[in-house]
């Protein structure tokens, strides 16, 4: 036969049982629990004082009194709302009620956090560099795989080992989805930065002990997946399915935001490009100098083409254009080069002010220049850059130009490419890719 | 695991509200006293798992329509808490019963039909 204060800390283990699984005032824990206690225990004794023996006795107080689960949900309800009963009224007592930390707890801890950290700052800096529209549907995953991320640190901390599980899959999600971007889009850097936390959290967990059982019913399941092993408390189904709806939502939004055409954006129809090629020739009619006008005219620019980036750090990808010349000579006449005479030059021909053009070098065997401006370009405005060239060779035979090709680069989103030839004018087309081969 | 134990009537938070109200409004009484009273008086047909006694009672406490003392009975016995009307919950409990007999009478008007 147990002892009198065995049986007494039964019932304190029930009221314990419910009270953990509620939402409720802290300070009014102590009122409460004295109070469940003083009613089990009344109950007790006149069981006992009807003949029941003391274990008996507690059963069916403990019985009469209602499931743990059931009354923790209604005393939540004495608080809160039913929104908030339903939903993080359960979730806070599960992550939050036992204290006993499992062994090497802190390894699991420093790694998730680590992980949770690394993938946030990763999140973060995605999102910074993303447009409007992606950035709004990628955030709320990065925030539903941060939450996720916090109840499973949470959760594991005070011993429930769903937790353990939980992250194992989480883990490996977000190896699949790493995979995955790295595959298709190596200039994801963060991402990569993240996923390596990711990969510490799946070496440690994996490397803990598997305390998998096998699953019996539905109920099993809502106990394993979000419930403490400890309390056997099961989590209501609606929860399960949105914690679940979280797991999964976390990566999947950022990747399809991926593939989301920004409307906020523009596209190649948004700008126009043209070329203007003047020669001038010596008496022979031979090409003396070439002077060449590119024009670009936006119908309206981007909202943050490439998130905050730019605006916080004042770097970021700007617009380029590229020059191409190639000459034609009859057969037998020495090659003719053309001399660029002054630097190019531009501005902006609505209103007269200089447009900044930055020498990048000559890539594929056309010349190429940054704007460093074109962040800050304004729709209706006609921008223009000129050229002017001379041909060195003296008497060199150059008839005409076969051709001169000027493109525009929009952020390496689309490409406007215009030829023409000497005395001609041609407008930008659609081309798949910027830079064309040189003479 | 407890079994849930609830037989009789399904009582909607309200009207459980309500009984409790009326129960109190007799006399004060702690949480044990109002279950078996509500056991007694209604012969066992509104027998609700005892524990949702207390979040009805702090829900009615919460808003203001009874107050609650504790109460020492002996040295080895727990404390209780005792409930009282409030003058607020004198004035619920009228509006309620009141309430109650209008929806009573039209509820006979059409099953006695």
């Amino acid at each position: 036969m147990n002892e009198p204060e065995a049986v007494e800390d039964r019932l304190l283990a029930h009221v314990d049982s419910i009270l953990d699984g509620a939402s409720y005032r802290k300070r009014d824990r102590e009122d409460l629990a004295e109070e469940l206690y003083g009613h089990l225990w009344e109950r007790w004794q006149d069981a006992i004082s009807s003949g029941l023996d003391e274990e008996t006795a507690a059963d069916d107080a403990i019985r009469s009194f209602g499931a743990p689960d059931r009354l923790g949900r209604e005393v939540t309800l004495a608080y809160h709302s039913r929104l908030y009963a339903s939903t993080i009224g359960v979730l806070v007592p599960t992550v939050t009620a036992p204290k006993d930390k499992p062994r090497g707890y802190w390894i699991i801890y420093l790694v998730l956090f680590t992980s949770m950290y690394a993938t946030g700052m990763a999140q973060g800096l995605v999102l910074m560099t993303w447009t409007p529209v992606r950035a709004g549907i990628g955030l709320p995953g990065a925030v539903m795989a941060w939450v996720a991320s916090s109840l499973v640190l949470s959760a594991y901390t005070r011993r429930q080992h769903w937790a353990l599980d939980f992250a194992r899959l989480e883990a490996a999600l977000l190896l699949l989805w790493a995979g995955f971007l790295l595959l298709t889009d190596a200039q994801i850097r963060p991402v990569f930065v993240g996923s390596a936390g990711g990969m510490g959290l799946a070496v440690i967990t994996m490397s803990q002990p598997l305390r998998l059982r096998p699953l019996s019913s539905w109920r099993d399941l809502r106990l394993r997946a979000l419930s403490s092993w400890m309390n056997e408390r099961p989590v209501p189904r609606r929860l399960l399915v949105g914690l679940a709806a979280m797991l999964i939502l976390g990566p999947a939004l950022p990747l399809a935001a991926l593939g989301v055409a920004d409307p906020t954006q523009i596209g190649p129809a948004d700008l126009h490009v043209s070329l203007l090629v003047a020669c001038a020739r010596n008496d022979s009619g031979d090409v003396a100098s070439v002077d060449v006008t590119a024009s670009f005219v936006f119908d309206r620019t981007d909202m943050w083409p490439n998130g905050l980036e730019p605006d916080l750090t004042g770097r970021g990808p700007t617009d380029e254009i590229a020059l191409t010349i190639e000459g034609a000579q009859p057969a037998g006449v020495p090659m003719a080069a053309l001399r660029m005479t002054r630097v190019p030059s531009g501005r902006d021909a609505t209103n007269g002010s200089p447009l900044t053009i930055d020498d990048a070098g000559e890539p594929d065997g056309g010349a190429l220049w940054d704007l460093p401006g074109s962040m800050r370009f304004q729709a209706g405005h006609s921008y223009e850059v000129t050229w002017n060239y001379a041909v060195d060779t003296p008497a060199s035979g150059l008839r005409d130009l076969s051709r001169v090709i000027f493109g525009y680069d929009h952020l390496e989103r689309f490409y406007l490419q215009a030829t023409a030839g000497c005395g001609q004018a041609a407008i930008g087309q659609t081309v798949p890719r910027l830079y064309v081969a040189g003479p | 695991m407890s079994e849930e134990h609830e037989s009789g009537p399904q009582l909607s938070r309200g009207e459980f509200a309500l009984l409790i109200l009326g129960l109190l409004g007799r006399r004060e009484m702690y949480g044990y006293e109002i279950v078996a009273e509500l056991r007694r008086t209604t012969d066992g047909a509104i027998d609700l798992p005892e524990g949702t006694v207390y979040p009805a009672l702090r829900r009615l406490e919460r808003d203001g329509l009874i107050g609650g003392h504790w109460v020492e009975v002996a040295s080895t016995a727990p404390r209780r808490r005792y409930y009282r009307l409030t003058t607020d919950g004198e004035r619920a409990l009228a509006d309620g019963r009141a309430d109650w007999l209008r929806f009573k009478t039209a509820a006979d008007s059409v099953l006695d039909a």
